[in-house]
């Protein structure tokens, strides 16, 4: 008796359809289950994505190399109607003596509150390393860059990096030798700040405007428009002290509980290829464990990006000798 | 079902490289107004609009897959967009609509509309779009408009260079560039 000829079975569009939606499903909710976005995420997803980092490093390299033509492009273009390298040399030279004299007002109003606790260390002597821009994000969604240093170079998840004119935000992926910053202009971003003038305390938060907002200041608070804000330090993520922007308006109304501020950020990100990233304070790290790739930061301002210390070079010198960085980072773990 | 008017399973291997090379190294260095080009939701749409659903449904998931885990964002988010979109887009094509690019153009723009609305919606579910209206005017308009521009010339790329072998049109016009070349 002869059996029926059977015919394999094909998958069918709908169903595999069906199937792939609850494989992302489950991957999305894994990846919340895990943490969602921000430093203090960590599982076997967002380890798989730090892993597969090193595996598209080559396009990150070409992107960088294909963006460097076309950057140039559009800052010659911006500058047409300006004395192209005259422009953009008083540019860099105005945003540098603003931030210098940011940072001096800084230094001058803790000197006088913190007069006679002279003999505590630098609060501000940071460790750093500095880094290239490869290139920024590769979504609308996500407002971050990726550099070219990773895990190698004692980078970690949490890191602050900076620019040399303030704060732009936080490692949040890391891989061997490349990592992804969220910029503090990513909605997703947040950070605790005070006002340099009157040390009001608030919460900084990016948004999908690329503005910065400055929240929880209640309405009793003097802000006025070029009032500069600096980190708190409060949360352990932010070392204290590190200029932000200034703020740009002031707005409220009279049902309002707290004050709309909105700050310009020092730190333009478009403008610079290079960052710098918080590795640990001297303070905390231990002599035992040198690298050659770190420098001095100090103030989180500063006018270099290899070498970010507003001391003399001699006294630089004497903390890079005195002080050997371990790698360990002084600020880790949850965003603000 | 797989039909044999569809291209060679060579092209959607080749437009799934060439997408992702698109997204991972031109995408960052054209954006414009902080909205960076969707080139992989494009090229999935116009493939989905030339091959049957499993092809198609292969090509998104993975695509989307890929750049989820390049881009710090929901995981898992763009791979379920272009999951739907590619089964959606397929599917609409066995015969519902029997224009030219016009058509396919309304197609793209109405799939577009369909995939950033989407991938905003999923962002804000999971918390990482805090604010959802603001978004749709300041990220998923422009981001179609943008997306709308390069599909355009993406769609008459591939029509020139594979030729339009969507199942309405009854199999192409044989001059493509591909059976030229045999491939």
């Amino acid at each position: 008796m002869a059996l029926p000829k059977q015919t394999p079975k094909r998958i069918t569009g709908g169903v595999l359809a069906i199937v792939l939606s609850f494989v992302s499903l489950g991957l999305i909710t894994l990846w919340s289950y895990e943490g969602g976005t921000g430093a203090e995420a960590n599982g076997f997803l967002h380890s798989a994505r730090s892993a597969l980092a090193t595996v598209i490093l080559p396009f990150d390299r070409a992107s960088s190399f294909l963006g460097q033509p076309v950057d140039a492009l559009g800052a010659a273009v911006g500058d047409a109607t300006a004395s192209d390298a005259t422009l953009s040399e008083l540019q860099a030279q105005n945003d540098a003596l603003s931030s210098m004299v940011m940072r001096l007002e800084e230094y001058r109003l803790e000197n006088e509150r913190l007069a006679e606790l002279l003999e505590l260390s630098d609060a501000y002597n940071l460790e750093s390393t500095a880094a290239h821009i490869l290139k920024k994000s590769i979504d609308s969604w996500n407002q971050t860059i990726t550099i070219d240093k990773g895990t190698e170079d004692g980078l970690a998840v949490g890191m602050p990096v900076m620019s040399p004119n303030g704060l732009i935000g936080q490692i949040e992926s890391v891989g061997r030798f490349t990592a992804q910053v969220r910029l503090l202009t990513d909605p997703n971003s947040g950070v605790a700040v005070f006002l340099q003038a009157n040390r009001s305390e608030g919460v900084l938060t990016g948004s999908i405007e690329r503005l910065l907002y400055l929240n929880y200041l209640s309405l009793d608070i003097d802000v006025v428009p070029g009032d500069v804000v600096v980190t708190s330090g409060a949360g352990g993520v932010y070392p204290k002290g590190i200029v932000i922007g200034e703020i740009t308006s002031v707005s409220s109304s009279p049902s309002d509980v707290y004050q709309t501020v909105v700050v310009k950020p020092t730190a333009r990100v478009k403008y610079y290829e290079e960052v710098l990233v918080l590795t640990g304070r001297q303070s905390e790290v231990t002599p035992s464990a040198a690298a050659s790739t770190t420098t001095t930061a100090t103030g989180g301002t500063d006018t270099s990006t290899t070498s970010a210390s507003d001391d003399s070079a001699a006294d630089e010198n004497a903390n890079e000798n005195s002080s050997a960085p371990s790698g360990t980072p002084a600020d880790t773990g949850g965003g603000e | 079902m797989e039909t044999a008017q569809q291209p060679p399973v060579g092209v959607v291997i080749v437009s799934a490289v060439i997408a992702l090379v698109l997204q991972l190294v031109l995408a960052p260095v054209i954006t414009l107004f902080g909205v960076v080009p969707n080139f992989v939701l494009v090229v999935v749409i116009i493939t989905a609009m030339h091959n049957g659903p499993v092809r198609s449904l292969v090509m998104g998931f993975a695509l989307g897959l890929v750049l989820d885990f390049c881009s710090l964002g929901p995981l898992g988010a763009l791979a379920l967009v272009l999951t739907i979109l590619a089964y959606a887009v397929s599917s609409l094509n066995k015969g519902v609509f029997t224009g030219g690019i016009v058509v396919d153009m309304i197609i793209l723009l109405a799939a577009l509309i369909a995939g950033e609305f989407l991938i905003s919606v999923i962002y804000a579910i999971v918390g990482a779009n805090p604010e959802f209206l603001l978004s749709l005017v300041q990220r998923v308009l422009p981001a179609i408009a943008y997306d709308a521009i390069i599909g355009l010339i993406l769609m008459l790329i591939y029509n020139a260079v594979v030729g339009d072998t969507s199942f309405r049109s009854g199999g192409g016009t044989g001059r493509s560039l591909t059976r030229k070349l045999h491939l």
